[in-house]
This record gives structure tokens, C-alpha cells and sequence, in this order.
């Protein structure tokens, strides 16, 4: 694991103006990528994930003023300081995205083989004839039933799931080496979400793609991610292989996600115990870590001092001071150590 | 029960010229009604020195003393006719002036929503798709400045400053090529500026759908997607926002703009007659432009829904 | 049911404004709010701003061009045909002009909102006579028929600010009528009709303040429109006449000296197009903040 990454995040910190102020909607997050990896990231609403993905693209519009800081690594070059027309060369090409809703994210007026189309006649080229071509072996690889017939249709005339995977045949037109699936399945059905997880999957095998997935299902991270980033107010809380991550994990903000999963070895009357205090969203200057209010196991230091990543094994780290004060822990028997399995009364 | 397209559509057409006609009916109805409570008309027929006699002796030669309703129908009867009565001023039909008077109307018209489509649209496209720049800020500005300023005065100050300190343009007439030059420069502006902004919001909103985002991270620059997308899904917007300005201005801008540039149209006319007290040309005219007006909604109206249906047939 | 519609040009979007960083709308606001006032002022104490008699003649002076100083004085805007003094007529102007402005504002803007809530909210065929005139106004070329009601009346003040308010009425019971139809089915006006309210009751403390945001950026937007309205059926000869002064008429009167002395023309319409202007931007201002609130 010690192989140059394929794509790094070093720092990156992203504010955004508003009537109060400058907006810290990222502070300061670092992350890995190895070719053919699949990594999670992992929040609630709020907690900055889509901008990062946006920031990797720099995806903002014209009429979003943003400041991003820090690097993103691609190819032993930063994307943050390239320029827009360079820029060009990365989105679609390198790296493409999967949008959240599958009913917008397709130009109603024009035929969805055109749309396919696009961004491989402009990248790569291709003559019309060529490109319809491809067009029909990327409409039949996401799995578009009658890729003949339906390559002239408008989208309205696809169901939701159907327009998802248009969109993926989008992403992966040009053969990017990473895909970024910001929330992909969280507007369709249940049903729905498990194919189009499973088509996610096979592509990535298949043209050997890494992969990037933002979500705050845990149920997606399960089913397709090996390295899990849990966020939290715009910064990492914890970043660990998927396994452990779904034991519990180390950070408390992790255990009090994975307390949320109701599980099929629990008694029925177990109750799920819900994190105290919302979510921290617009962070002006804050002192301490962010998570302490709602932590359990939070003492003086936790008030003071943010903890930046700090780690506890090889590719794992949390953002605690109880890595260092591991005693710390609250005595409370309802608190850490979960035991996957253990029966846990309300008393 | 499913109706085919055709006959849904034939029956909407239906129903808004059935609108439009009782619009029309009402309008004439209402100005009939106010010239006979208001008017004394036989008094333009009647020489000053006219006695009672004489006045009631004309009352019945020219109708006048019939009940009301039989003078409308009389009246409403003519004009499904055509027949407008006859111009106090001219002594012919009070049709005949406004029809010789139509073509510059026409002209003036066209060049002015030509060039205000021209101007509104492609500087709205502009400015829609760089919010927040100087050139946004500034052609804003601009276009708002434009619709709030009397529209008659801009070409006042058009007149001011190319025929009288600059004299290089003349300030009227029809028959010189150039006569034609400061009034559309006036209505252009003028309608122009509105176009502008409607056009600058309805492409920055198109810039906002998400579809634009992911164009965006295919690596399509930014040009190409407004040229390939976003002008695709707002152009139908934009023309027919360019439709209804030219219904506004036949509804009374185009008229005071013929006034001030003494541009032998159907406004200019109308004016002279409404200051001459001709009032069977100036009735005339209100009611034909108010047919042109009515139809053209109707049209406009119509062309939208057509279009938007072929063109989005979600 | 909803009333059939002739339909007319659609009501402008709500205009997207991605302004400066926050902070400089504020300003810029206040800027056009001051300018109004200072209209406003003059045409309340326009008798006591004005350096001369508007009417004072000297013919000696006449047609002489800004910053001429005569006998009598400095004439900031020059004199015209008979000598007065151009600026105290302007400014005897705006008392006129804006008060013309507003009165016909006032009444069309009572008259739709009456007429739209009666058919938001009452229905049947009190709505649909009441959108049928809407609409049919609203597909007529209303400026001209204004002209021909004012010729057959006879132009004078009053009867401007009888046909004036015909040409807003339409938009304001549109509107209005549209968030009543959206009010009447929320859940606290049924609750003011299980509580016995009668009708006109329920309009007058629930539906009209509620619409108030929405009726008062109309309503700004509405007077800078009327205004212009009035100064172009002025102009035209059909509106204002003399010696009642309004900007409209001014523009008029100078018209014909256009090549001689084009500031007497010129400079009236500059400051009615000031005023709307003001009052558009700040339209502009309410009608964003609206959006974002609302």
C-alpha cells in the first residue's frame, strides 16, 4: 500500500461567501486514492462531502463564488492550480461523475445517444459513425434493454433507474480511471439502487476503474467500498477499511452511526439510540472538536484541542483524542466496544 | 377518453378566437356606449350657424335620434362590413387613411423588433451565462434605465443628439432611407432593454439545472454547453418573449414613437385625429388595432404551445 | 376551474440576480430611496424650492439655455418661450406628475386586488366575470384606448385618473387572485371559516395582509408605469393640459423649440425617467428580497 496514489487530497479546505461571512464548508480534509480502489466517504447532509467531489472537478458554475485551498493530486499534477481549459482534459476523460438525481441530470431536448455521444466525439474524436457505435456498446455495458431502438429517444421516455445508468454510460464514455458516484442511488428505489450498485461495481471491474463513493447510506458503503472516509462538520473523523468501519469503528461518531443500523442478530427490542444534539453545519471559528457536544466520552482536552487524524494502525485513523487517551473511554457499558452480536437491553 | 393532438389544439384555437371576438365586441360596445353618452357628433356635421331646427332636422337625416341599440347595431352591422363610417376631416371612408397608412406601420414595426430582438437576446444570452461581471452588472443597469425612461423621449433624445447637434440623420420622414434610421434605434432600445432582461433571467436560470452541471463534467467547456444546451431549452423562451414584446409594442408604443418621428403610420394618424376630433378614423383605428392585437396574442399564444409541445413532449 | 384565458405576454420571472459580494445592495438601495425622497420633497414644497414664479414672463429672456444668468437671476435650466424660468416649472411639475402617479396607482391597485381576491376566493361566477374583464383589457391596445376615451371625455386631470388605473387593474386581480386560489386552501383559513368568520373578514385580516409583500412590489413597480403612462398621454396632447404642468405636458410644450432650446424638452423626461428609475431599482431590490424570503 505504499504505491503512489492515484489521486490525493491533501488539505483541502472550501468556503464559500454568504451574508455572514466566509463559510468553511470543508476544513481541512486529506484522503487517498489507489488505482482500482473503491473508497467511501461517508456524512450526513451537510457535512461537506458533495463539495469535495465537486472540488476535485471544480464543478462550481459561474455563479458560485468559492475558494478552495489545498491540493488534489492527479497524475503528479495539482487540479486545484490548472488551468480551465486543462481542466477539460480531466473531467469525462480521467475522471467522471454520477450525479444524485437521474430525472435532472439529462438535457430533456436531446436524444440520450447525442448526450452519450458527446464527450466521446469531443475527446476522443470519433467520426459520428464511430461514435454512435460506441454509444450503442456503452448504452448495451449499462444495460439499456433495445439499445437500437431507444438511442434516439428522449430521456423523459426512461424510467428513473434507466436514466441513472445513462448518466454512468456518460461517466465512463471516455474510460476515466476514476468514477465518483456522489449520492447515486439515493433517489431511486430500493430495488433499483441494489442493480445499479451492482452495474457500479461491474464497470469497475471491468474497465478498471477506481471509485469514489459519497454517500450517507451505510448499506451502499457495504455493498461497494473497500476504504471507508467518515465525515463530520467538514473534516474526516475517521478513515478505515470497510470491515471495521461496519464493526464500529474507533471514533465515537462512527460507533453512533453504526448504533443506527438496526441489525438482524439484535433482540426486537432493542432501541436504537440516536446521536444527541444536530449536526454541525456553518463553522465559524471553533475551538475544540467539533464532534465534543454530542461525544459521550468528550472530557477537557476534547473541548480545547482539535484532534487532526491521528493513527492507530497501518490505512487506519481517527480524528479522537481517545486514540492517545485510550482510557478515556466512558465507563458506561452502553458506550464503546461494541460487540457485533451482544445483545444490548434498555435498562 | 384520449383525443388525438389535432383536435384538442383545433378546439383551443376555437376557443380563443370565440375570447377574442367577445373582447372585441365588448370594446367596441364600451367606446360605442361612451361616444353616444359623451358626444354631441352631429355637431360636426352642422355648420356654426345652425338653429335647433337645422340640428334636429340632421339628428334624423343622419340617424342619431334612433334608440341606442338599434344605432350599435347599425353601427356593429357596418363594421363587420367594413364600414367605419367616414372621416369628419377627409370626407371618404374612415377606413382609407388607415389603410394607406398601414405599410409604414408595418415597416416600422418590423426593423424595430428586429433590431430589439437582436440586441435583447444576444446581449440577455451574454449576460445570463456571466452573472455577477461587469458586463452583467453594467448591461443590467443599462436595460433597466432603458424601460424606465418615456420611450418617446429617448427618440427625442436620439433626434437631439443625431439630428440637431451631430446632423447627421434627419429627424423625420419616410421617403429618405435614412428617415427610418432613429425610429427603429428607438423602438430597439426601448423594447430591447425588456427583451434583455427577460432573456439574461431565463438563461441564468437555465444555467442553474443540473443538467448543466453534468455536461460540465463530461469536460465540455463551458461555451459549448450553452450553445448546445442551455440555448436549446430556453430559445423557445426567448422567442416567444420576443413575440409578446412585439404585442405590446402595437398596443401603443410603436404609435407615440410614429408621433415624435412624424412617421406617416397608423399611430401617427390616429393622433392627428384624436387632436382633430375625427373620431370615426381615431375609432376606426382603435378597433383594427385592437383585431391586430387580439389576434396577434392569439397567435403568439398559439405558436408557444405548438412549439413547446413538439419540442418537449414530456 | 380556472377561468379561460386570452392570455396576454406572461408576467416577467422573477429576475435571478447574482449580485456583488453581500453588503453593496444595501447601499445602492438607499441611493435610489434618497433620490425618490428628494422628489418626493420637492413636490410637497415645490412653491417654496422654486427660485421664481413659474409663471413670471420676461420675454426678453426667452429660450435662453442653462446657467444663463439674467435680470433676475441664475436659471439653472435655462427659460422658455416666454421667458420663465424653466427649473421652478419643473419643479411645479413633479407635485402634478407624481401626485397623478399615485392616485391612479392607488385606485387600480384597490380595484384588482378587490376584484382578484373576490375571485380567488369566492369563485364561480364572480371569478370568471371578473378574469373575463381582466383579460379582455389585457389583450387590448390599452394606451390607445385610453386615447380615445380621454379625446371623447375630454382631456383634464380627472378624467386621466379614471382611465389611468384600467391600464393595472388586470395585473393586480390576476396576481392577487392567484395567491388567494394558493392562501384559500391552507390550513389557517379553514380554520378562520370553522371559527364562523364571514367572507369579507377572512379577506380583509387574513388574505390581504399576507398578500402584502406581493402587492407592494407590484404596486412600486405599477406607479413608475402609470407615470409614464400619464406623461406619454400628455405628450401626446390627450392628458394634462394647461395650466396644470406635469413632466409630460413640459416635454410636450418644448417640443416644437427641439432644435433651438432642446433642454426645455430634454431635461423634464430626464428626471421623470430618474424617478421611475428609482422606483424600478427599488422594485428590483424588494422584489429579490421577496424571492429569497418568500
Amino acid at each position: 500500500m505504499n504505491a503512489a496514489p492515484l489521486l490525493e487530497v491533501r488539505d483541502l479546505k472550501v468556503s464559500f461567501p454568504t451574508a455572514r461571512g466566509m463559510v468553511r464548508a470543508v476544513d481541512g480534509v486529506s484522503f487517498r486514492l489507489q488505482p482500482e480502489e473503491a473508497l467511501g466517504i461517508v456524512g450526513e447532509s451537510g457535512c461537506g462531502k458533495t463539495v469535495t467531489a465537486l472540488s476535485i472537478l471544480r464543478l462550481f458554475g459561474p455563479a458560485t463564488r468559492v475558494r478552495i485551498e489545498g491540493a488534489v493530486l492527479f497524475q503528479d499534477r495539482n487540479l486545484l492550480k490548472l488551468s480551465r481549459k486543462e481542466m477539460l482534459q480531466i473531467r469525462g476523460v480521467q475522471i467522471g461523475m454520477v450525479f444524485q438525481d437521474p430525472l435532472t441530470a439529462l438535457d430533456p431536448v436531446m436524444p440520450v445517444g447525442e448526450q452519450i455521444a458527446e464527450s466521446i466525439r469531443f475527446h476522443l474524436h470519433f467520426d459520428p459513425k464511430r461514435a454512435r457505435a460506441r454509444t450503442l456498446e456503452l448504452l448495451d455495458l449499462v444495460g439499456i434493454p433495445d439499445p437500437r431502438q431507444r438511442i434516439d429517444d428522449l430521456p423523459h421516455s426512461f424510467s428513473g433507474g434507466m436514466r441513472q445508468r445513462l448518466v454512468i454510460a456518460m461517466a465512463i464514455a471516455c474510460g476515466p480511471k476514476v468514477l465518483i458516484a456522489d449520492e447515486a442511488t439515493t433517489a431511486l428505489d430500493v430495488t433499483v439502487q441494489a442493480q445499479i450498485l451492482r452495474l457500479i461495481n461491474d464497470l469497475r471491474r471491468e474497465l478498471s476503474m477506481a471509485l469514489i463513493v459519497i454517500t450517507h447510506d451505510l448499506g451502499v458503503i457495504a455493498a461497494t467500498c473497500e476504504n471507508v472516509q467518515v465525515m463530520y462538520a467538514g473534516k474526516a473523523a475517521e478513515y478505515a477499511g470497510v470491515a471495521h468501519i461496519l464493526e464500529g469503528g474507533s471514533h465515537p461518531y462512527t460507533q453512533g452511526l453504526m448504533r443506527l443500523v438496526p441489525r438482524l442478530d439484535q433482540d426486537r427490542h432493542h432501541r436504537l439510540r440516536p446521536i444527541d444534539g444536530t449536526p454541525l453545519t456553518v463553522v465559524d471559528a471553533w475551538q475544540g472538536c467539533r464532534f465534543a457536544p454530542r461525544c459521550e466520552h468528550a472530557w477537557e482536552r476534547c473541548r480545547v484541542d482539535e484532534p487532526g487524524l491521528l493513527p492507530l494502525g497501518p490505512d487506519h485513523a481517527s480524528a479522537c483524542w481517545l486514540v492517545e487517551e485510550p482510557s478515556r473511554r466512558s465507563a458506561d457499558r452502553r458506550a464503546a466496544n461494541y460487540q457485533p452480536g451482544a445483545v444490548d437491553h434498555v435498562s | 377518453m384520449k383525443q388525438s393532438p389535432s383536435t384538442s389544439m383545433g378546439r383551443f384555437v376555437i376557443g380563443r378566437l370565440r375570447d377574442g371576438a367577445v373582447v372585441l365586441i365588448l370594446v367596441v360596445l364600451v367606446i360605442f356606449v361612451l361616444a353616444f353618452v359623451v358626444g354631441n357628433p352631429v355637431e360636426y356635421y352642422a355648420p356654426p350657424d345652425a338653429t335647433q331646427e337645422d340640428i334636429d332636422r340632421l339628428n334624423r337625416i343622419l340617424g342619431f335620434d334612433r334608440p341606442f341599440h338599434i344605432q350599435f347595431v347599425d353601427y356593429f352591422g357596418g363594421l363587420i362590413q367594413g364600414d367605419f363610417g367616414e372621416s369628419l376631416f377627409q370626407r371618404r371612408p374612415a377606413i382609407k387613411p388607415i389603410m394607406e397608412a398601414l405599410p409604414a406601420t408595418i415597416l416600422l414595426s418590423l426593423t424595430g423588433i428586429a433590431l430589439a430582438g437582436v440586441l435583447g437576446s444576444i446581449g440577455g444570452v451574454l449576460a445570463g451565462v456571466r452573472p455577477g461581471t461587469l458586463f452583467d452588472r453594467v448591461s443590467n443597469f443599462i436595460s433597466v434605465a432603458l424601460v424606465s425612461v418615456p420611450n418617446f423621449w429617448l427618440g427625442l433624445v436620439l433626434i437631439v443628439i443625431f439630428a440637431v447637434q451631430l446632423r447627421i440623420l434627419p429627424t423625420s420622414g419616410f421617403f429618405d432611407n435614412q428617415g427610418i434610421i432613429l425610429p427603429t434605434l428607438t423602438l430597439g432600445l426601448v423594447h430591447g432593454g425588456r427583451i434583455f432582461l427577460i432573456v439574461r433571467s431565463v438563461t441564468f436560470e437555465e444555467t442553474t439545472k443540473p443538467y448543466v452541471m453534468v455536461a460540465e463534467s463530461k469536460g465540455l467547456p463551458f461555451s459549448y454547453v450553452v450553445g448546445r444546451h442551455v440555448l436549446r431549452n430556453a430559445g423557445l423562451t426567448i422567442a416567444t418573449t420576443v413575440g409578446w414584446e412585439y404585442v405590446r409594442m402595437m398596443g401603443g408604443t410603436a404609435f407615440a414613437i410614429e408621433f415624435v418621428f412624424a412617421w406617416p403610420g397608423v399611430g401617427n394618424l390616429m393622433i392627428d385625429s384624436a387632436h382633430r376630433q375625427d373620431f370615426p378614423v381615431l375609432q376606426a383605428g382603435v378597433i383594427l388595432t385592437g383585431v391586430f392585437v387580439v389576434t396577434a396574442n392569439i397567435v403568439v399564444d398559439l405558436g408557444s404551445r405548438v412549439l413547446d409541445r413538439r419540442l418537449q413532449p414530456v | 376551474m380556472s377561468a379561460p384565458t386570452i392570455a396576454g405576454p406572461p408576467p416577467a420571472p422573477a429576475l435571478a440576480g447574482v449580485e456583488g459580494p453581500p453588503g453593496t445592495g444595501r447601499w445602492v438601495l438607499w441611493f435610489w430611496v434618497a433620490l425618490l425622497g428628494v422628489f418626493l420633497v420637492a413636490a410637497f414644497t415645490g412653491d417654496l424650492l422654486a427660485p421664481y414664479d413659474p409663471f413670471d414672463q420676461a420675454p426678453v429672456d426667452r429660450l435662453s439655455p442653462p446657467m444663463t444668468v439674467t435680470e433676475r437671476g441664475l436659471h439653472i435650466f435655462g427659460t422658455d418661450p416666454l421667458g420663465r424660468d424653466s427649473f421652478s416649472n419643473i419643479i411645479l411639475g413633479t407635485r402634478l406628475t407624481l401626485l397623478v402617479g399615485l392616485l391612479a396607482t392607488a385606485i387600480g391597485t384597490v380595484v384588482g386586488t378587490l376584484i382578484g381576491a373576490a375571485a380567488g376566493y369566492y369563485g364561480g361566477w364572480v371569478d370568471r366575470i371578473g378574469m373575463r374583464l381582466a383579460e379582455a383589457q389585457t389583450a387590448m391596445p390599452m394606451f390607445l384606448v385610453a386615447i380615445l376615451l380621454l379625446s371623447l371625455l375630454g382631456p383634464s386631470v380627472i378624467n386621466l385618473v379614471v382611465v389611468l388605473p384600467t391600464l393595472i387593474w388586470p395585473t393586480f386581480a390576476r396576481i392577487i387572485r392567484a395567491e388567494t386560489l394558493r392562501l384559500r386552501s391552507t390550513a389557517f383559513i379553514e380554520a378562520a371559516q370553522a371559527l364562523g368568520c364571514t367572507g369579507w373578514t377572512i379577506m380583509r385580516r387574513h388574505l390581504i395582509p399576507n398578500l402584502a409583500g406581493r402587492i407592494g412590489v407590484l404596486v412600486v413597480v405599477s406607479v413608475g408605469h402609470v407615470m409614464l403612462a400619464e406623461a406619454g398621454l400628455s405628450f401626446l396632447g390627450v392628458g394634462v393640459q394647461p395650466p396644470d404642468i406635469t413632466w409630460g405636458l413640459l416635454i410636450s410644450l418644448g417640443r416644437q423649440y427641439l432644435a433651438v432650446a432642446w433642454w426645455l424638452t430634454i431635461i423634464p423626461g430626464l428626471f421623470l425617467g430618474l424617478v421611475v428609475l428609482s422606483i424600478n431599482m427599488i422594485g428590483r431590490h424588494f422584489e429579490r428580497n421577496l424571492g429569497a424570503a418568500g
